[in-house]
């Protein structure tokens, strides 16, 4: 099963994101999880879109306090 | 015969029963330390609610590639939508499938602590299927 999710992962997000996911499937294989380590992805587990967008607005050189910033912060609530 | 502090060699009763009490404090001794790990580490695995280590890293890892390639899928859709190459129309209904997910992500995180039998549960992989699905509808076939 956890093979098969791997492979469809990769289709699916293309191959440039193939070799991060393969090295996340293949990291210490056999040793135990530390705390850092489930601490570190929950994390990530606990980053909500619009603070995603807000990463990736200043990663674009976009303050996030501007108007446009703002406008595409209102777009990343989440809300249908 | 004086005793030299070998069983073997005592003759008298009395020397006897100092080696008979010795071997079964020793004897005591040896079951203690054969049991203790027996009757403590077992208790503990079970109150910590570790598995075996590797099945414990597979959950994670698995865990962690699904995290890492939805959280990956979803920038890369939000750095089109910021550069204007793909419409801001969905970016709602994206982040709402994404939010979605991360909040499924979370939880299936702090069972795989404990325990867990699937590596990475059914719903969190349709999830991660439904950001994906999304950001390529979204996207509309111009990856």
């Amino acid at each position: 099963m956890t093979w098969a999710i791997v492979i469809q992962l990769i289709a699916q997000v293309g191959l440039p994101l193939a070799n991060t996911i393969l090295q996340k499937w293949f990291s210490n294989p056999g040793a135990s999880v530390t705390g850092d380590e489930w601490k570190a992805l929950m994390a990530e587990a606990s980053k909500s879109g619009q603070e995603l967008m807000a990463a990736r607005l200043q990663a674009a050189g976009i303050d996030p306090a501007s108007e446009q910033g703002k406008a595409f912060l209102a777009l990343s609530v989440g809300v249908t | 015969m004086r005793s030299n502090g070998s069983c073997a060699n005592s003759a008298l009763g009395v020397e006897n029963g100092r080696c008979m009490k010795r071997y079964r404090n020793l004897l005591s001794l040896s079951l203690l330390l054969l049991l203790l790990p027996l009757s403590v580490v077992p208790p503990l695995l079970v109150i910590g609610g570790c598995k075996t280590p590797s099945a414990q890293r597979t959950s994670y890892n698995t865990l962690a590639t699904v995290e890492a390639s939805t959280l990956a899928a979803y920038s890369a859709y939000l750095d089109l939508v910021i550069a204007g190459k793909v419409p801001t129309n969905d970016v709602p209904r994206v982040t709402k499938n994404f939010n979605s997910f991360q909040q499924l992500m979370t939880s299936a995180i702090t069972l795989a602590q404990f325990n867990v039998t699937n590596a990475a549960p059914p719903d969190v992989i349709a999830a991660s299927q439904g950001v994906l699905g999304s950001i390529a509808s979204a996207k509309g076939g111009a990856r």
